[in-house]
């Protein structure tokens, strides 16, 4: 009875769960692929580009619905990690990491699950602080706003060695994320970017970020819904980085700087910012491309010669897809598409 | 001079013209005439080359199809578009050199200018003024002027009479009916059917992308069914 | 006063090195909209051709810096015709990647046919001396940058405002459908923008090897990075814009240098980009850009 009030009053919510599903299917089917062989390194690189999944997918509900490109989403993975890797390492491994940490830090620790509440709080103040900032101003402008947010926070994190410890690695995290741990984590966080996507809000907001002029003729308040992305996208890739902390035990502010955005933006726009389908398609071909090709960097044995070992390759053949990714499909490879749009797709709405 | 069969154009699944057919011929001022998005524009962008289009284009018995608006130009059609679109950042006379860039032969460019200037003096006055700040008429006689630059034997004026006050509106066809005197084959696009039949030998009438009229100008001018019909008037 | 005078030079030479940069990206931008973030590998391409000439035995100045400059020149050209032709007419966010996957293409092909690790590049070494201009001493290498520049720019204003490809180049800045319809070929003035704003990075990479002594497969990035903030803070696609911001980053900078107490040098880049955020949230539109409206016309 609840539930069909529930889809009436909104209709978007069961094709918006449903499809999300069936977005995060590929990414399942590899992965289920990959623990089946019970090889480990392809578990542990199953699990990166699970990661990527979130990180992406939450850069999508940014970019795919404010349109513009963000520079800054990688910002809020490495806060996620390093929130709840400050706030749930063992007390005693302080002593050897972060004695002098500020706040009384050096002396807290928190279980996990309490330690990714209180990081989802330290990430959504920020997002709100930094969200202040940028829907001030849209277009380029913003894009630069984004690229600033990524210097300053990368300084910030370089800088304060009490607490980061600059460009040393923060280690001794407690590793207890599995791989289906992960993908149940992935597919909320697809299937939220696609409620997002589906909703009112966010389909104002993709009006607007087409055609500023007529979205606020209509009323649309534009800078609260941006906000509103804005902060749904930190809190996605937050998560990403608080699921990476917590499998890898080990994190360093570097991994997250410039050659983690380009990557991650380039799988996004690769895959179609425009939808969430995009993000997952474009992780998965970046992903298995890059790791095909990194085979072939390390000298591999082919028809029994042993060929040289050609550091560089991998990122020459991320370059020429992108490049010709670009060239033959130049709104990404699902454009503004869903699978469940190819699928099942939908009908001019009558009523 | 200009022949087009069966033009198709096409905006995704919306058809903007469908299987018009028109010819131009050398001396002549042809009108296209029609309400608002009859496809009277898109005539014009597909002659032009500016929107993809089937079906043939002749120009000189030779199809142009697939030569790129730059290279339409250069074969001397000139098009003088709707909003008149005057490079606003730069002078008249920046805007009147501009217009000459597909003329090989440098030392016909200040002969050129001076034409244009003479026939419309109150160019002359602007010469170094910025064209963003000219009135209205003066963008529009700019704009025809840098179309006249380029030496074309053929000129598109898409609704040169769009947004200007009557007694400019008279200014501008004046000028428009000199050009004819002096030989110049014309295409001209107007929502202001009594003007355009005024000026025009033959007309065609369009409306929803397709062929409703055509004939002598004065004879759609006289029958009060086509125009009351079509274009609302 | 010679510290105040020195530092002054110090902030016009990191300033016309950006500014050099900042008008090659905003010429581009202006014309086309695109954001070429593979400028920076205009420079590496510049640097490059220096370095694999000496390995060639090839080391004499005159002859390494015209082919340097040439070579960058070459470079966007190439990188106009493979890449960036195919997706002219795409979204701004295509575009970017285009020009993403030409940086990351570069810098790996550098990288795997000649090394990961910097390379020294000492001809051009010669110019990191100081001079005595009266009772100032001054690093020769930044007076050669002010002066190149303005000479450049003074170029770069003639060509724009006397000939007729450069007054279609400011046009097609405004209207590029208008400027096709005059007759103008498109290609030529796209080929043309691309032409100048490798003929900039590439004299500013001239500059940016002399200072470093060598050269590595990303050092273009961060030059252009700033170059790109310099563009925004100036008004994006405006060229005067493009100027000024370069300059006035320069000054931020050395300004922040020598006026952040020592034990805060690690925060250098937090505040300048701090410092322009906030430029960019005052003023939106840039230093030179026009305050435009939603819908306003086009004036």
């Amino acid at each position: 009875m609840t539930s069909t009030n529930q889809s009436r009053r909104r209709p978007f919510l069961r094709r918006a769960v449903l499809g999300g599903l069936m977005t995060a299917l590929p990414m399942l089917l590899v992965c289920i692929a990959i623990i089946a062989t019970g090889e480990q390194w392809m578990v542990r690189l199953a699990y990166a580009g699970v990661v990527a999944v979130v990180v992406v997918v939450g850069l999508q509900i940014q970019m795919g619905n404010s349109g513009g490109v963000s520079f800054s989403h990688t910002v809020f993975v490495a806060i996620g990690a390093y929130a709840v890797a400050i706030l749930s390492v063992p007390v005693q491994m302080k002593k050897l990491i972060i004695p002098n940490a500020p706040f009384g830090l050096a002396d807290l620790s928190l279980s996990p699950a309490a330690a990714v509440l209180v990081a989802l709080l330290i990430v959504a103040v920020l997002a709100v602080i930094t969200g202040l900032v940028i829907v001030r101003v849209s277009g380029i402008a913003a894009d630069i706003l984004t690229l600033c947010l990524q210097i300053i926070a990368h300084s910030v994190f370089m800088y304060w060695t009490s607490l980061f410890r600059g460009s040393q690695a923060f280690f001794g995290i407690p590793q207890f994320m599995t791989l289906p741990a992960a993908l149940a984590v992935a597919m909320a966080v697809i299937i939220g970017a696609r409620i997002f996507r589906d909703s009112p809000w966010g389909v104002q907001l993709r009006a607007s970020s087409e055609n500023l002029l007529a979205a606020r003729c209509f009323a649309v308040n534009v800078t609260r819904l941006r906000l509103l992305a804005w902060i749904l996208s930190a809190l996605a890739c937050s998560i990403g980085g608080m699921i990476f902390a917590f499998y890898i035990g080990t994190i360093n502010a570097q991994s997250f700087y410039f050659p983690y955005v380009f990557l991650t933006v380039a799988m996004l726009i690769l895959g179609g910012m425009n939808s969430v389908s995009g993000a997952v398609v474009g992780v998965l071909i970046i992903s298995i491309g890059i790791e095909l090709i990194r085979n072939l960097e390390n000298g591999p044995v082919l028809f029994g010669i042993e060929l040289p070992t050609l550091y560089g390759l991998s990122g020459l053949a991320l370059g020429a897809v992108i490049i010709l990714g670009m060239v033959l499909r130049p709104a990404g490879i699902m454009g503004t598409r869903e699978f469940d749009d190819i699928l099942f797709p939908r009908r001019p709405e009558t009523e | 001079m200009l022949s087009i069969s069966n033009l198709v154009v096409a905006y995704g699944p919306v058809l903007a013209v469908r299987g018009l057919s028109l010819e131009v011929f050398k001396g002549e001022a042809v009108a296209l005439i029609g309400p608002n998005g009859a496809g009277k524009t898109s005539t014009i962008m597909a002659l032009a080359g500016l929107v993809p289009a089937r079906g043939d284009i002749l120009f000189d018995s030779a199809p142009i199809n697939s030569l790129s608006t730059e290279d339409r130009v250069r074969l001397g059609i000139a098009l003088c578009p709707e909003g008149r679109r005057v490079f606003v950042g730069l002078t008249v006379l920046e805007n009147l050199v501009l217009g000459a860039a597909s003329q090989p032969d440098r030392s016909r460019r200040k002969q050129d200018i001076d034409y244009c200037f003479d026939l419309f003096p109150r160019l002359a006055e602007r010469r170094d003024q910025v064209a963003g700040t000219l009135s209205g008429g003066e963008q529009q006689m700019l704009a025809i002027a840098r179309a006249l630059m380029s030496r074309p034997r053929f000129l598109i004026l898409d609704e040169p009479s769009l947004g200007l006050a009557p007694r400019i509106i008279e200014v501008i066809f004046e000028h428009i009916a000199k050009l004819k005197a002096s030989g110049m084959t014309i295409l001209l696009v107007e929502q202001n059917v009594g003007k355009a039949l005024a000026i025009a030998d033959r007309a065609y009438v369009l409306a929803s992308g397709s062929l409703r009229a055509t004939g002598k100008a004065s004879d759609l001018a006289a029958d009060p069914e086509t125009i009351s019909a079509y274009l609302g008037g | 006063m010679d510290f105040v005078l020195q530092q002054i030079l110090n902030a016009l030479a990191f300033g016309s090195e950006y500014a050099l940069l900042a008008l090659g990206l905003a010429i581009v931008f202006s014309i086309m909209g695109l954001v070429n973030f593979a400028h920076g590998e205009i420079i590496t391409i510049g640097a490059y051709t220096m370095y694999i000439m000496i390995v060639m035995g090839l080391g004499s100045p005159l002859l390494v810096i015209p082919l340097a400059v040439l070579a960058a020149v070459l470079g966007a050209l190439a990188f106009e015709r493979v890449a960036f032709r195919p997706v002219r007419y795409a979204p701004t966010s295509t575009g970017m990647l285009t020009a993403f996957g030409v940086s990351i293409l570069v810098q790996n092909a550098f990288l795997l046919f000649i090394s990961a690790r910097p390379r020294a590049v000492s001809v051009l070494g010669g110019l990191n001396v100081t001079v005595w201009v009266g009772p100032l001493r001054l690093q020769l290498l930044q007076i050669l940058e002010l002066g190149v520049s303005l000479v450049v720019t003074l170029g770069l204003i003639l060509f724009l405002t006397r000939s007729t490809l450069g007054l279609a180049m400011r046009a097609a800045a405004r209207d590029f459908a208008m400027v096709r319809l005059v007759g103008i070929r498109a290609n030529r003035v796209i080929a043309t923008a691309f032409g100048i704003s490798g003929l900039l990075a590439g004299i500013a990479a001239v500059f940016i090897v002399a200072r470093r002594g060598s050269i590595e497969p990303d050092m273009g990035f961060m030059p252009v990075l700033k170059a790109f903030v310099a563009c925004v803070i100036g008004g994006f696609g405006s060229l005067p814009g493009a100027a000024v911001g370069g300059l006035l980053l320069g000054f931020i900078e050395v300004g922040i240098l020598v006026l952040l107490p020592q034990q805060w040098g690690g925060l250098t880049d937090a505040i300048v980009f701090a410092l322009i955020a906030l430029i960019l949230v005052t003023r939106p539109q840039g230093l030179m850009g026009r305050n435009v409206e939603l819908g306003d016309k086009e004036r």
